[in-house]
């Protein structure tokens, strides 16, 4: 295997791959950065360009972008409370309040070293641990995601700043929008109000941007006529991350990016999933769970480390098994297809060199990607200097065009807008946004596993005591959510 | 504040309870939980969030009660916010939206962008003139280089 490796690391650092490497990695930088276009949509973009490329060539362009596009992500969520991915919605809660403390370029500096480890421990793991987290992945049917969505919705009572009541209310408005569109089960059309563009439900996309983007943008324009400077453009971009402050959050860093894996190996769990539910484990393993939320660095490390956690591990069911654990993967099937290979076991052995260079090139492109996260740094944090009432605008109209990407769809622009004014009215009377996303994100999970967990046991929820890794999930669940509270009344007691 | 909120969910709930009455069979039968479960479930949970939210005491203060409590005019100026830039904005956006298939992205952009500087009292020219040159740039990125088939409109 190490021989493989180095010979991997070989084809990584010769002169034809490793500018290519280096130009994707920034590319997906890029692409994850920008609100709306997601790291699954880079790589769909730039797979026909890869048609007429040498195997290994295509394959390090296409992770290359992947791992960048979940790191860029955080960028616009630290800077501009604008998650660019889905994957980086759970960043916004401690990345942005650190920027409003004027420490900018620390939370720039957790982000993309959190997702260094996250995306270097999922690439070793997916190296040297395939075939276990492959069987891991298999014992996984309904119950077990029904158990996850479960322990991952626990987190509202986390996030619910202020008032557990409105965290709740909240959650509960984002998993009734989560069930507008077609009945996973029976196809029935629910609250669609006959109109075909909701058939499908809405999409996350457009409404992160509203709940997130736009309202931010409109909180902003109410305090333009205030006399009072804007603390978003007190910061220094210099102020970076101290050694002790990277030891405390390695622990936090190192078990995210160790969870983050095995969620992604898990088919059909991605990385805002990961994301949250690394959050939430941070927040309820802390000392300081009362921190998370007000600008706490581990409240960066953990969804940075998990959502990258999940690059290696989704590529595991779809190297071990033939199987693509998410909608990256799946576009990386496709790639693995058109070069004329086949995914499954015996890939490791018709293939190795290729699957060894892929190794390789994702260690070497989570390098990459620190390196540029890093010098990165003083370029981002410019954005918050440029004039208030600009950059009010360039969030607006970036975030029209990132509501229109996805679908080409102009009611994914009008769905932004709504949601931007619910998001608006909501932080007018105090009720997180992030319960509703996460319910958002979780909810059609729950829902559908549940009730085909209920059909898998004819009508029986016994699978709720029988199935270990369900019985697991849901005492996990419980203890987060007894937790949350006693932390909540802990800190109104005082 | 909280008594509105609560008034607001708890007839939201009320609307999806009745909505679900009118859910139809289908060819595919649910013969468990059905469509119906899962929103009603929901509804029923926020009814009653609402409910305790309606007897909850307040300890923290929203932001229109601390405008409300404030003892001086000054202090209430200074928590008091322009709510009517948003409102305008989210006119502007609608129009916006609607004028894009006929205007085409960068010139109905390039309008918003410059009415909506104008809304929020910019007098600098050149931010004028980057709304212009961002719009069109933005356009080329997204519709060259990302693919994304952004309207066109009639001048392009």
């Amino acid at each position: 295997m190490i021989g493989l490796l180095l010979e991997g690391f070989t084809v990584v650092f010769s002169i034809s791959i490793f500018p290519l490497l280096v130009t994707a990695v920034a590319g997906g930088i890029i692409i994850g950065s920008l609100p709306g276009l997601t790291a699954t949509m880079g790589v769909a973009v730039l797979l026909p360009f890869t048609f007429g490329m040498d195997s290994t060539a295509a394959l390090v362009m296409l992770v290359g972008v992947y791992i960048g596009g979940i790191y860029g992500g955080s960028i616009a969520a630290i800077l501009l409370r604008t998650p660019g991915t889905p994957a980086a919605a759970a960043t916004v809660m401690d990345g942005h309040a650190l920027v409003l403390k004027g420490e900018a370029g620390k939370a720039l500096s957790v982000s993309a070293i959190s997702s260094f480890i996250g995306g270097f421990i999922s690439t070793v793991m997916l190296i040297t641990l395939s075939p276990l987290l492959a069987r891991f992945a298999l014992r996984f049917s309904a119950p077990e995601y029904f158990g996850l969505a479960l322990f991952g919705l626990t987190i509202i009572a986390s996030v619910s700043a202020r008032n557990l009541i409105k965290g709740f209310l909240g959650g509960l408005f984002g998993l009734l929008i989560a069930t507008v569109g077609l009945d996973p089960v029976t196809s029935y059309p629910r609250f669609t109000f006959g109109t075909i563009n909701l058939l499908q439900g809405f999409n996350i996309i457009p409404v992160l941007i509203g709940l997130f983007a736009i309202s931010e943008a409109f909180v902003q324009m109410e305090s333009l006529r205030q006399t009072h400077s804007n603390p978003v453009r007190d910061l220094s971009a210099r102020c970076l991350i101290s050694v002790r402050e990277f030891i405390r959050v390695l622990p936090t860093a190192v078990k995210s990016g160790i969870m983050g894996t095995f969620i992604g190996s898990i088919p059909g769990a991605g990385a805002d999933i990961a994301a949250f539910v690394t959050y939430n484990e941070a927040r309820r393993s802390s000392k300081t769970p009362d921190e998370f939320g007000q600008g706490i660095l581990e409240g960066i490390a953990a969804p940075e480390a998990g959502n990258n956690g999940v690059t290696g591990g989704a590529l595991v069911p779809l190297l071990t098994l033939g199987v693509p654990g998410d909608a990256v993967a799946a576009v990386l099937l496709g790639a693995l297809i058109i070069q004329g290979l086949a995914p499954g076991p015996l890939l490791f052995t018709r293939s190795a060199p290729l699957v060894y260079g892929l190794f390789a090139s994702m260690l070497v492109a989570n390098v990459v990607m620190l390196f540029l996260g890093i010098i990165g740094i003083r370029f981002y944090a410019r954005v918050l200097q440029v004039p208030k009432r600009l950059i009010i605008g360039i969030i607006v109209f970036l975030s029209m065009v990132g509501a229109f990407a996805m679908n080409n769809s102009i009611f994914d622009i009008h769905v932004a807008i709504g949601f931007g004014v619910i998001g608006y009215l909501m932080r007018k009377v105090d009720i997180p946004l992030s319960p509703i996303v996460l319910a958002i994100i979780l909810g059609p999970m729950a829902e559908s596993n549940l009730r085909r967990a209920i059909q898998m046991y004819q009508g029986s929820w016994s699978f709720m005591y029988t199935r270990p890794i369900t019985v697991a999930f849901l005492v996990l669940a419980v203890f987060s959510l007894v937790t949350a509270i006693r932390v909540k009344q802990r800190k109104q007691g005082d | 504040m909280n008594r509105v909120v609560a008034v607001v969910f708890a007839l939201l709930s009320i609307g999806v309870l009745y909505a679900t009455t009118t859910f139809r069979a289908t060819l595919i039968i649910d013969a468990y939980l059905g469509a119906a479960f899962f929103p009603r479930a929901i509804a029923a949970l926020m009814l009653g969030f609402a409910v305790v939210l309606w007897f909850m005491e307040p300890r923290v203060q929203s932001e229109t009660e601390r405008i409300k409590d404030c003892e001086s005019e000054s202090e209430r100026r200074s928590l008091r916010t322009d709510i009517v830039t948003p409102i305008y904005t989210t006119i502007l956006l609608i129009a916006y939206s609607l004028s894009l298939p006929y205007l085409g992205f960068s010139l109905a952009t390039s309008l918003a962008f410059i009415t909506l500087l104008a809304l929020l009292g910019s007098r600098v020219w050149w931010h004028y003139l980057f709304s212009i040159v961002f719009s069109v740039v933005l356009f080329y990125v997204f519709y060259d280089l990302f693919r994304v088939r952004l309207p066109r409109g009639v001048l392009f």
